[in-house]
């Protein structure tokens, strides 16, 4: 049983990661009915842009340089003590990081979206595709080629100094797991706020509806796909850097397998539907957490596979991919 | 003319990029070869060297390939050199530990008219399929890191390796556990050729003398989340985890599998191999790599024979201090380096790049002995190193030492 309750944790904390990157996926598709190879690596560039901020605001010999660089940057020497060593501190110098990680890497997908995919839009759907797919090789080398092919992520002191929480018996859950657990669900709870009842949610709705209609309703559709272009990569980003606080680096080709699994999550979901992406973030997290556990590692994208063939047979839409008119 | 204009800035972008590539090259490839010095009479021959420098295990792979530059570069300031009226240069493949880029890095490295020998391939993996294209070619093939067993049982003549092997590693590994008082353990490949060779050989000496094995588990090379393995590894409770694979996340996972079994809070240590054994690990695995063990063939370069005098000419050449098995890379090349005078000397200088003169080579280096950093180079009758020695490290501190609670067999 409580091998049983430690696996739910291990699957539900990766879940939380697939499913941030998943929505990006649903997204985006729920919208312009394109699949955005190039999502994978807005995951990898928000991993590396919150590799980079944390490392200026708790790494010494960072600071050093950069202060070398521009003077006024040695304010941080002061600060980084305070951010590295206290709760408040780090709590928020982690609202820093995932900040302008998410909003750089959002402005990032507007860009691609601005250059990459608007000369497109009426192109034939397999033009967008192709774009999506060189976006996707450019940006991975370009990171290799500019920041370089594996970082090491700096672990801040007051995170590395957090003892596992113990639940019940033997099972206890990592401190980064909880953080990670408890953003994911803040988010996309936010999330799911935003589009069912905000005025811009509801523009989003009406623009995967139907773009034509919504347009002549006063909608300003290039901004609403601009919107979800920045959200999509923006929770990406999230997701890449509680990569790299987890397994301690980032690489340039990281956003290969977690995109694939969340591509995946999308689709047994049913993608297009929010909380479809969600759902199957989560699943496929737990499946993966449990084939492993109980077979072998080497089995666990066997059984995952396996299980989504199953469920595509029998539901074509995904698990919540029914509803047409819940679609985003 | 709008469109005319976005055309031209396109144009004058894509060239800017292009020409920031071709800067970012010229840097990695830094050193120069001495060329310069050539007059008329001297000929240059080439050694390639073939390991991972952009991508995958670079930290095997960049300096073993600076340690070959440094080879030559002592080669051709020697008397024997200028007598003989020879120089050598380097030519680089990057394999970027990807087996399936082998054939093509060797192909290009074969079409090197002067080509006399490699230094090469580090991942076993690569070295197979590369090492096919230089047999074909009757080019003598030299790895210095490369330690799955069976590469020198394949029926190739022109294979040879300067470092030992995982028939040694391994039951060696299986030796120091013992030794440290384990008696359970769990053992975990990354179905790498390298990582399935030394847990096979792990395995089977610690089911000789008595451990037990609890859990057998396989990875993959590219995996990165372990939280299900640690959990079932928690369950099984040994007394230490043996992990067969590479550190890097890009080409094994030793690392971040050794940093998730910490943060699961498994209490017994890390063993590896030498894949493992490399400074690049305890940067990736942070805190969480203390206490880690593992083996490595040969010893720290500071205590190996001609170590001091090779660690002062690696840093004047290169800024950095070796590591790795750039010691073995450095001997590997002066084998090839030793073969080619040996055989200019009989044959002449004209006759060496030719298919006998490489066919001379090979038997050269079937043969050679000279005392080298790592100790006296030769081979046995299958070309592995006739004199392999392997030791046992631990990290302490934030650094590899060798393992003090394990006596040297």
């Amino acid at each position: 049983m409580e091998f049983f309750v430690q696996l739910l944790i291990d699957g539900l904390t990766l879940g939380g990661m697939y499913a941030l990157i998943a929505l990006g996926f649903t997204l985006v598709y729920g919208i312009l009915l394109m699949i955005n190879f190039a999502h994978a690596e807005m995951f990898m560039t928000g991993g590396f842009i919150g590799y980079g901020v944390l490392n200026l605001l708790s790494n010494e010999s960072t600071i050093a340089t950069a202060s070398d660089f521009f003077a006024p940057l040695s304010i941080l020497q002061s600060t980084q003590p305070f951010f590295t060593t206290t709760a408040l501190g780090f709590i928020l110098m982690m609202l820093i990081v995932f900040g302008v990680a998410a909003v750089l890497t959002g402005l990032l997908g507007m860009t691609i979206e601005r250059f990459a995919y608007r000369p497109l839009r009426n192109s034939p759907r397999l033009c967008a595709l192709i774009s999506a797919l060189g976006m996707s090789l450019f940006l991975q080398n370009f990171v290799l080629l500019a920041v370089g092919h594996r970082m090491v992520f700096p672990t801040p002191e007051f995170l590395a100094n957090l003892n596992a929480v113990p639940l019940f018996g033997s099972i206890r859950i990592a401190p980064i797991d909880l953080i990670i657990f408890v953003t994911c669900l803040v988010l996309l709870f936010t999330l799911d706020r935003f589009v069912s009842k905000s005025k811009l949610g509801k523009a989003m709705r009406a623009t995967s509806q139907d773009k034509d209609a919504a347009g002549l309703m006063g909608i300003n559709i290039n901004s609403v796909i601009a919107l979800t272009f920045f959200i999509g990569p923006a929770l990406g980003a999230v997701a890449g850097t509680f990569f790299g606080l987890k397994y301690g680096v980032v690489t340039f080709n990281m956003g290969l397998f977690p995109g694939i699994k969340a591509f995946t999550a999308a689709v047994l979901g049913g993608i297009g539907n929010l909380r479809g992406a969600m759902l199957g973030g989560f699943l496929i997290g737990v499946l993966e957490a449990l084939a492993s556990g109980y077979l072998s590692i080497a089995y666990r994208d066997v059984i995952t596979f396996a299980i989504l063939i199953l469920i595509l047979i029998f539901r074509p839409g995904g698990l919540l991919g029914e509803s047409v008119v819940e679609k985003v | 003319m709008k469109r005319k204009l976005r055309f031209i800035l396109a144009a004058m972008v894509a060239l800017a990029l292009a020409f920031a590539l071709v800067a970012c090259n010229g840097d990695d490839n830094g050193y120069e070869n001495g060329d310069d010095a050539r007059n008329g009479d001297t000929t240059t021959f080439v050694i390639g060297f073939g390991g991972p420098i952009s991508q995958g295990a670079v930290s095997f792979g960049v300096g073993a390939r600076d340690a070959t530059l440094l080879a030559v570069e002592q080669a051709n300031a020697s008397d024997e050199a200028r007598d003989l009226g020879i120089q050598f240069r380097v030519v680089e493949g990057d394999d970027q530990s990807d087996p399936s880029m082998a054939p093509q890095v060797a192909g290009a490295l074969i079409s090197e008219r002067d080509l006399v020998g490699v230094v090469g391939h580090f991942n076993s993996g690569v070295t197979d399929p590369a090492g096919l294209v230089y047999n074909e070619h009757g080019v003598v093939q030299i790895s210095y890191g490369s330690t799955r067993p069976d590469l020198t049982h394949m029926g190739r003549d022109n294979f040879f390796r300067t470092c030992a092997t995982d028939a040694l590693q391994g039951p060696t590994a299986a030796d120091s556990a013992w030794e440290l008082g384990f008696r359970t353990a769990v053992l975990i490949d990354d179905s790498s050729p390298y990582g399935e060779g030394l847990a096979a050989a792990f395995k089977e000496q610690w089911e000789n003398i008595g451990g037990e094995i609890l859990l057998e588990e396989r990875t993959a090379q590219q995996e990165s989340d372990f939280a299900p393995v640690v959990t079932r590894i928690n369950a099984a409770d040994p007394d230490f985890v043996f992990f067969a694979g590479t550190y890097d996340s890009s080409s094994g996972a030793g690392a971040m599998f050794a940093r998730q079994l910490k943060d699961g809070g498994f209490e017994g240590p890390t063993m590896g191999g030498d894949g493992i054994q490399v400074d690049g690990f305890i940067t990736e695995a942070g805190q969480q790599s203390e206490g880690t063990i593992a083996t490595k063939p040969g010893m720290p370069i500071e205590d190996m024979p001609e170590g001091a005098a090779f660690i002062e000419d690696f840093v004047a050449l290169t800024g950095n201090t070796p590591g790795g098995f750039d010691a073995f890379a450095f001997d590997a090349a002066n084998a090839i380096i030793n073969a080619v005078y040996e055989v200019a000397r009989a044959d002449g200088v004209d006759n060496v790049a030719t298919p006998a003169g490489r066919r001379a080579i090979i038997d050269a280096v079937a043969g050679i002995n000279f005392p080298g950093v790592t100790g006296p180079v030769s081979f046995d009758a299958n070309g592995d190193s006739a004199n392999p020695i392997v030791s046992t490290f631990l990290v302490d501190g934030g650094e590899w030492i060798i393992h003090p609670d394990v006596s040297t067999p």
